[in-house]
């Protein structure tokens, strides 16, 4: 539950230098609002609507909501705006309206009293005061925050709600009893926790924003949809769907095809690696074999030769011949002559045949000998690059036959690249060319649509953020639901004589935003017998019911909500009686109900100001509490005199007042209740 | 490897390498029991030896023969034999020059000398050097086994006979039918499958289907097989 609501209650009006409230001898407009009914009575143009303007713009001040809809319930704006041009009473009267052209009212909000002076020609602030002490005030809007705060309502724009369209019932008056969601709007203002209406108030904020983005967002689209120029009749869509199939598909062979020839390609380089790599191994293993055979069969030859017998021995052995007896091998002849010449040319370093320089001149004390293990060696080494080489080989050979199998491979790799490539390109080529601006305006406008989409999607998601809000929410009527009903209903049968049964239900469906879908709220629905129906019937609509019981039964629903708020504190309604399509039987019933709204005596001050016409009829009189049981008028006391503004008296001269029979007949139904 | 401190220039080294496939033929058929061979033999034999060391594995060595009317002479053969024989690593009888109308040329029986073992056992401590004379070796117990079986080496009728096993050999038959005065075994490297060779390979695989053999059997048969043509 919320804390306590105190409204506005207005004490005094004064106006001066105003052409169109002269006042009494040019003073002035001088209007005390005692506690209970006050009439303002008047004929039509006197001024009674602007007189009723001017009270709620005191209290409200140039300021109006930045968003306006007849639904109250349907704001996501919840704000209010400085009319600085504001020259509604400017108008009304003969220019210049100078700034000595002020108003001054006093009001109460609980215990507080405030009084405020306001230039006529714009509404602005003058001057200020609380408890009767000055206070300044830098704009409208920090005043307006005083007294919200002062009332208790939760910000400026509530406290602008419940002044102008439930305190004040004028011509511009807003339905709330027919009005599900406007239900629902004073509703959540004056019983729900502080809280939870503010969550909710946020929670429909999101949605009204984003659906009314989604609205105008699609609005355009599809204007710009009927910009596109019509589809060309030579491919037709489906045709174009068949070829756009067959493109997908082509499209993914030759992807296909690249991989692979790409893979293949891969597989083609390593192998050309390899081969390199082998083919630079086996020279180089070639050639040191070669250098490694080079050596070997020179140690080879070298070995032979050590061990074969060198020159020595073969003189040796030649001298062994030749001292065995068997003489030269040559000519025969032996003797030690012959073996000394030999020994001779040999130890002279040539042959003993040819006479030629021989090498390894005696012994070969110098050189080292090679052994059989060194060659071995040599021998080993030669075998062991002669594998190596032949493993080599062999690799080379794997390779070749392998890049031989890739080669041949790739080419027909190769082929179908180009083949699925040109496929692909044949078929894109039958596609019809579109000009980049119109691809361009397609492509944005899908753009467009899926962002509209999306957007959709957080519309719904927000919804039932407000929806579960509002569920959470409803248990704050609970309190009052039943207490309201009852007061409702009171009023409704005292209004209309009719029986009436009022319900209340939270079935009643609130339209969240155009494209949210509803919501379940708590609202009160009227059912009453009629002419022809003699049982209770639902009349869900104001098309249900006529004019005047529909009007009636919306200043039921105020003044019972009124009664709730205020219980034991002050309250005040601020109304223009619509009396024009009342009979008299149910213009006296409504003057009675309101009378018993704002009794004068009372223990917290009720006050309900209404402005009448001066048309013969006996609403004024009834207001005032003048007509007995038998329907006698009495005459209004003296001390009651407060009770009843005579506009003509204080306003500008109506024209209608120049005509004689007029003013006669206007003076006559006057002196009917009061003393003129 | 250090240096060895023998310088050989090139063509000593293919003269060192004839010397010693010379020795340790003539080792060969003495070990293997063929014993002496006249000129005639040792160059035929020499010529088959080219012709089929592939089959061991081992390259032969670059030279030609001459056509002559006594067979295949080889002058590095002769030289080889010369110092091999000057160096007392080879015995030669009945040496007797032989009318040439180039070259000199002569006749003798050679073989092996002691000291010749003793040389040709010091060449064959490397693998080279072993594998050599293991494939002579087996190639004149094959030449024994086939066509010394019941014969002495010394018979005149086994001598003839080995001469025409000999110059029956496939690659023998191929290089005479060529025209020219050389008699070559390999010419360039496709002759390297010679006719010898791949009638080795045949036997060998006909062989090793049937039983286990090794080389020396094959050459064995090889030979037989000469024989039975020549027969």
């Amino acid at each position: 539950m919320r804390q306590k609501i105190l409204l506005p209650v207005i004490g005094h009006l004064s106006v001066k230098n105003y052409a169109l409230y002269p006042g009494v001898d040019g003073r002035g407009l001088e209007l005390p609002f005692p506690n209970g009914v006050t009439v303002l009575a008047g004929v039509n143009g006197v001024g009674k609507t602007t007189l009723l303007n001017l009270m709620m713009r005191m209290l409200l001040g140039p300021l109006d909501r930045a968003k306006v809809d007849r639904d109250l319930s349907r704001v996501s704006d919840r704000t209010l705006i400085h009319d600085k041009k504001f020259s509604f009473f400017k108008d009304r009267v003969p220019p210049p309206l100078g700034e000595n052209a002020t108003a001054t009212m006093t009001f109460h909000i609980g215990k507080t009293e405030v009084k405020v002076t306001r230039y006529m020609n714009s509404m602005e602030l003058k001057a200020t005061w609380i408890n009767k002490k000055r206070q300044e005030f830098r704009t409208e809007f920090e005043f307006a925050d005083a007294l919200a705060a002062l009332s208790g309502l939760s910000s400026k724009y509530d406290f602008h709600i419940c002044v102008r369209y439930l305190q004040f019932f004028s011509e511009e008056r807003l339905p709330a009893l027919w009005s599900p969601g406007a239900q629902f709007e004073f509703f959540k203002m004056f019983f729900f926790d502080e809280a939870a209406a503010k969550k909710i108030d946020k929670a429909f904020a999101k949605v009204q924003n984003l659906d009314s983005e989604v609205r105008n967002r699609t609005y355009q689209l599809n204007n710009r949809r009927k910009a596109l120029p019509p589809k060309r009749p030579t491919v037709g869509e489906e045709d174009l769907q068949r070829l756009d199939s067959a493109i997908a598909t082509a499209e993914q062979v030759h992807k296909q095809a690249l991989e692979l020839f790409k893979s293949q390609q891969l597989s083609h380089s390593e192998l050309l690696s390899r081969a390199k790599t082998a083919d630079a191994k086996f020279d180089e293993t070639e050639a040191k074999l070669s250098e490694l055979l080079s050596q070997l069969q020179h140690a080879d030859a070298a070995f032979i030769a050590q061990a074969l017998p060198n020159l020595e021995d073969k003189l040796q052995f030649l001298m062994l011949g030749l001292g065995s007896g068997r003489g030269c091998f040559v000519c025969g002849k032996g003797g030690h002559k012959e073996a000394l010449a030999i020994g001779r040319t040999l130890r002279g370093g040539n042959c003993f045949v040819c006479h030629s320089p021989v090498q390894g001149k005696g012994k070969s004390s110098n050189v080292e000998p090679l052994s059989a293990a060194r060659v071995r060696q040599l021998e080993s080494s030669v075998k062991l690059l002669k594998d190596e080489l032949k493993a080599i080989s062999e690799e080379r050979d794997e390779i070749a036959k392998k890049y031989e199998g890739v080669t041949k491979h790739m080419r027909a790799i190769a082929t179908q690249r180009a083949d699925t490539l040109r496929r692909l390109e044949g078929l894109k080529a039958q596609r019809p060319a579109s000009t980049s601006p119109l691809t361009d305006l397609e492509a944005e406008i899908q753009r467009e649509q899926a962002a509209i989409d999306a957007m959709d999607v957080d519309r719904k998601r927000f919804a039932a953020e407000f929806r579960a809000a509002v569920q959470e929410a409803r248990s704050s009527m609970d309190d009052v639901k039943e207490e309201l009903r009852a007061k409702l209903t009171d009023y409704a049968e005292a209004f209309l004589r009719e029986e009436v049964k009022v319900v209340y239900s939270a079935q009643d469906k609130f339209k969240i935003a155009t494209g949210a879908g509803s919501v379940n709220v708590p609202t009160f629905q009227i059912k009453m017998t009629s002419s022809t129906h003699e049982t209770v019937q639902e009349r869900l609509t104001s098309d249900a019911v006529s004019e005047s019981q529909k009007e009636f039964l919306d200043l039921a629903f105020r003044m019972a909500v009124l009664d709730i708020i205020s219980r034991d504190s002050a309250t005040m309604l601020v109304m223009e009686t619509p009396e024009a399509s009342l009979d008299s039987w149910f213009m006296l019933r409504a003057a009675g109900l309101m009378r018993h709204f704002a009794p004068s005596e009372s223990e917290s001050s009720r006050k309900l100001i209404a402005t009448s016409n001066l048309n013969g009829t006996e609403m004024i009189p009834a207001l005032l509490g003048l007509i007995d049981r038998k329907g006698r008028i009495s005459k209004l006391a003296a001390n009651d005199a407060e009770h009843f503004v005579n506009l003509l008296e204080v306003t500008a001269e109506a024209k209608i007042l120049k005509d004689a029979e007029s003013r006669e007949r206007i003076g006559k139904e006057l002196g009917r209740f009061i003393n003129v | 490897m250090s240096s060895i401190g023998i310088t050989v220039s090139r063509a000593e080294q293919e003269r060192l390498r004839f010397i010693r496939w010379v020795l340790l033929l003539v080792n060969a058929a003495e070990a293997s029991g063929v014993g002496s061979l006249q000129r005639r033999q040792f160059h035929s034999l020499l010529f088959v030896s080219f012709a089929s060391s592939r089959f061991y594995g081992i390259e032969p060595l670059r030279q030609r023969a001459q056509r002559t009317e006594q067979g295949p002479y080889y002058r590095a053969a002769h030289i080889a034999l010369g110092v091999l024989t000057l160096s007392g690593l080879v015995d030669l009888k009945d040496f007797r020059p032989h009318p040439s109308p180039k070259d000199v040329q002569f006749e003798g029986t050679f073989s092996a000398t002691p000291k010749g073992l003793a040389v040709g056992r010091r060449l064959a401590e490397t693998y080279q050097g072993e594998l050599l004379y293991q494939f002579l070796l087996d190639l004149c117990l094959g030449t024994v086994s086939g066509v010394l079986e019941d014969k002495s080496p010394a018979d005149s009728k086994a001598s003839v006979s080995l001469d025409q096993v000999f110059e029956e050999d496939l690659t023998y038959r191929q290089a005479v039918a060529r025209p020219g005065n050389q008699l070559f075994v390999e010419e360039s490297p496709e002759d390297q499958q010679t006719p010898t060779l791949n009638g080795l390979k045949s036997i060998d695989a006909f062989l090793k289907q049937r039983t286990h053999i090794n080389r020396k059997d094959v050459l064995s048969a090889y030979q037989t097989l000469l024989l039975r043509r020549v027969a």
